[in-house]
């Protein structure tokens, strides 16, 4: 399975942060989720999920924008030895105060979720699998008005979810209502 | 050319889905054009499936046969169909779920360009 693993940057290209637009859905929306590998032979299939969320009838994925500079996703290696595994922690800030966003909140606060993130390099990353969702921990960057005048006025979130092993997602984004 | 005489879309509305292959593609607009398609297709899209027409077209594959109604008199018990018997070397329904990957080196892709007519 091993392999030499070299710089391997596609056109020199490793721009840092995530997309200003992430997807969203709630984990119970879901009816089938890609598949892990399956005795994977190589180095890259381990590091990838198989096939595309399918969401239940009538249900699709949502658009989210973030402020650009405020999104962040992090790895985070979790446990004792022979028990490691991983929390993906996602950061984000949304400007205004609006209504929707209020709601938005309101709802994810204690509900389970799925996020679809794509990072600044055109890959994508899933939150939520069959058995564990992506959950709400807290206010990162910020929950209000802001201080100053020259402040930020917005709603800061952060969610993470639990994972065994850590996976680029290479399906679709379904945008438009499952029949 | 129109895409929806060759594929059906399935288990979603038509509307916008985030491909990898080629970015948002709206399902809704009947002028995707033909090859952008067939190339979901070849890589597993969950929203397609192939018409009996487009897989002659694209793929190249017979028509079924049709099946003639066998006479039965009264009281006598229908005779089993030839396609209710197994039989060894049987050439698969093209109604039959396609396998994954399903680009074939043989036979060839039957002619798709716009100018190929239907």
């Amino acid at each position: 399975m091993f392999t030499d693993i070299n710089k391997n940057l596609i056109d020199g290209e490793n721009m840092g942060g995530i997309s200003q637009t992430i997807y969203f859905a709630l984990h119970e929306d879901v009816e089938t989720w890609p598949a892990k590998p399956d005795n994977p032979q190589t180095l890259d299939e381990l590091g990838v999920l198989t096939g595309s969320i399918e969401m239940k009838a009538g249900k699709k994925m949502h658009k989210l924008y973030i402020t650009d500079d405020t999104g962040e996703l992090n790895f985070e290696p979790v446990g004792e030895q022979d028990g490691k595994s991983f929390v993906i922690h996602l950061s984000l800030f949304h400007p205004g105060l609006n209504p929707n966003v209020l709601g938005l909140l309101n709802k994810v606060k204690n509900d389970n979720m799925v996020f679809i993130v794509p990072d600044n390099n055109g890959a994508y990353f899933l939150m939520g699998d069959a058995t564990r969702p992506a959950t709400f921990v807290s206010g990162a960057e910020g929950v209000g008005t802001g201080k100053e005048t020259a402040g930020r006025r917005g709603v800061g979130m952060e969610f993470v979810y639990k994972t065994s092993n850590l996976y680029q997602y290479e399906g679709d984004i379904p945008l438009t209502e499952a029949s | 050319m129109n895409w929806q005489k060759y594929f059906n879309l399935k288990k979603i509305k038509p509307g916008i889905v985030i491909t990898r292959l080629h970015g948002p593609i709206d399902f809704s607009n009947p002028n995707i054009p033909l090859e952008k398609m067939i190339d979901l297709f070849e890589n597993d899209s969950p929203y397609l499936e192939l018409t009996p027409y487009g897989e002659q077209q694209i793929y190249g594959t017979p028509p079924p046969p049709t099946d003639k109604p066998i006479p039965v008199e009264e009281g006598h018990d229908l005779p089993p169909k030839e396609a209710d018997t197994p039989q060894k070397g049987d050439t698969p329904s093209i109604n039959k779920p396609k396998k994954k990957n399903p680009v074939r080196a043989n036979p060839p892709r039957a002619d798709i360009s716009p100018h190929h007519k239907t």
